[in-house]
């Protein structure tokens, strides 16, 4: 136990003498995976902002199911019993034909009177039905429309699917397009990391050489090489995270925010703690890749 | 202690350092290791901490087969054995004090063992007034002893040391011998590689003399 902590208290002490050994290398790794990571936390605030939106307008989506003219009462009955007995639905409020027709004019007052112009109520009665968060995606919404499409007294069943599974889509691209640069990117912070640590066991390679001979473990060699790699990737996470959280703050000033509804769909809050925090592991775990790389390429470490 | 089996050291440039030698050293034994510059008497110590394993035969030392062993035993191998090198290899950065007790640092020592050790060492070897000097400050009979006592204070069971009197002049030479003498006395395996016949003949000891990679005499001067 003695040695074990000695060892690790050996770590860190060179660990730290490592990093102000050469502290413009040490900058340059931080920053490489800062860089990578301030980029893919944009992305990664976008696609997290217009999730939130898509996730909103889901709540909003409904299903309408038009009655026939014809529909008798007992078919009613009927269909709100069906309703009332699918776990997939929350609420099936019924919408008569003056209801609908009040509803029209309401919306669009200066189209008051067309109803009138057309012919008595050209608007057909229905029943908006709320679903469940369970069954809210394309596919349930899909399968509760056809359930009802057949029954006796239904004309048509609709639902905003197009419009909800077009935002989902452009969601899951922005997502994966992040990714994808944040790969990028990631690969290019870990060549960067990978040779400042190459560059940090050639200045030492003499103490390396004789520390091998002497009878060091291989743990005890790179222990601080890769401490010091993880040090500068969670140095350079915070930093993304940061910078991240400076860019909302000024984006959030500017006039086009507050002026363009549009800017608080895909911008406006920022990423949850747990995100930020995984960004910033994801540094320190960044650095620690590069170095174990490095360190095996190097070989004779 | 140490048992070299048939052993052949070829490079892969085709270079051949070693041919087919054989020879064992006992615990405790003193032995000088002799020949020509390119004989292979580098390659023998370096086969001893397994620096170079064998292309064929077999290196046994304390029992265990060096060119089989798996990579992470070969620090525990090398913490049995001290090296004093041709060329020191002495950290310039590091004061006397400092390259020495390193090697005990790097083995995990308790701090306080790690000074008590390295006192000790370099009063032995008379460095006590040059602690807080760099290598480059003393000279090469003291940095000649900085290597020895670092290669001691781990308390080896094996001492190799390769020319160790190579650049120093007689009398400095004679007295590192003595050194060497004395640290067999206590135990400690010794084999120094030396083409200094001058040496080998006052210290009468056994001799174990290489030619183009073979055995070509063996046996007390």
């Amino acid at each position: 136990m003695g040695r074990l902590l000695r060892a690790l208290r050996h770590c860190i002490r060179e660990t730290w003498d490592g990093l102000w050994r050469n502290p413009a290398l040490s900058l340059l790794s931080a920053a490489a995976i800062g860089i990578s990571l301030y980029v893919l936390g944009l992305f990664l605030l976008l696609a997290f902002n217009l999730n939130r939106f898509v996730e909103a307008l889901g709540r909003e989506t409904q299903i309408q199911v038009y009655l026939r003219e014809d529909a008798t009462p007992d078919q009613l009955r009927t269909l709100r019993a069906e309703f009332a007995s699918d776990p997939a639905i929350s609420e099936a409020r019924y919408v008569s034909k003056t209801d609908a027709r009040q509803r029209f004019q309401r919306d669009f007052p200066t189209l008051r009177d067309l109803p009138g112009r057309v012919g008595g109520n050209p608007f057909p009665a229905s029943f908006e039905l709320e679903v469940l968060d369970a069954s809210r995606d394309p596919e349930g919404l899909d399968r509760i429309a056809k359930s009802y499409q057949k029954a006796p007294g239904v004309e048509e069943v609709r639902y905003d699917r197009g419009w909800t599974e077009r935002l989902a889509g452009m969601v899951g691209l922005v997502q994966k397009g992040g990714y994808g640069i944040g790969a990028l990117l990631a690969f290019a912070a870990l060549v960067t990391v990978g040779a400042t640590v190459r560059l940090t066991v050639l200045a030492r390679r003499e103490e390396i050489e004789i520390m091998k001979l002497v009878g060091a473990t291989a743990g005890f060699i790179r222990g601080p090489f890769m401490l010091a790699a993880a040090a500068q990737g969670l140095a350079g996470g915070a930093l993304a995270v940061a910078g991240l959280r400076v860019t909302h703050r000024l984006v959030e000033r500017t006039e086009i925010f507050r002026a363009n509804p549009f800017m608080s769909i895909v911008a406006g809050r920022f990423l949850p703690s747990d995100a930020a925090l995984a960004l910033t592991a994801v540094g320190a775990a960044l650095g620690i890749v590069a170095a174990v790389l490095s360190l095996r390429r190097a070989g004779s470490v | 202690m140490i048992q070299f089996f048939h052993v052949t050291k070829k490079y892969t440039q085709g270079a051949v350092a070693l041919t087919d030698v054989s020879v064992h050293v006992e615990k405790g034994e003193f032995v000088f290791l002799t020949g020509p510059s390119g004989a292979g008497k580098t390659t023998f110590l370096r086969m001893i901490f397994r620096d170079e394993v064998p292309s064929s035969g077999q290196v046994v030392v304390n029992n265990q087969d060096v060119a089989t062993m798996p990579a992470r035993r070969v620090p525990y191998l090398r913490r049995q054995i001290g090296v004093v090198f041709q060329d020191f290899k002495l950290l310039p950065r590091k004061t006397v004090f400092e390259n020495v007790s390193f090697a005990t640092q790097v083995i995990g020592l308790p701090r306080r063992e790690q000074r008590s050790r390295t006192f000790q060492v370099l009063e032995m070897l008379g460095l006590n007034h040059r602690l807080h000097n760099f290598p480059e400050q003393v000279s090469g009979g003291e940095q000649q002893r900085m290597a020895i006592a670092r290669a001691l204070v781990n308390r080896p069971l094996i001492l190799l040391a390769d020319e160790p009197t190579g650049n120093l002049d007689p009398d400095l030479a004679q007295e590192i011998m003595g050194l060497f003498r004395d640290i067999n006395s206590h135990g400690t395996t010794v084999i120094i590689a030396t083409h200094d016949r001058d040496m080998i003949r006052r210290m009468g000891r056994r001799v174990i003399a290489l030619d183009h990679g073979r055995i070509s005499a063996a046996g007390a001067a």
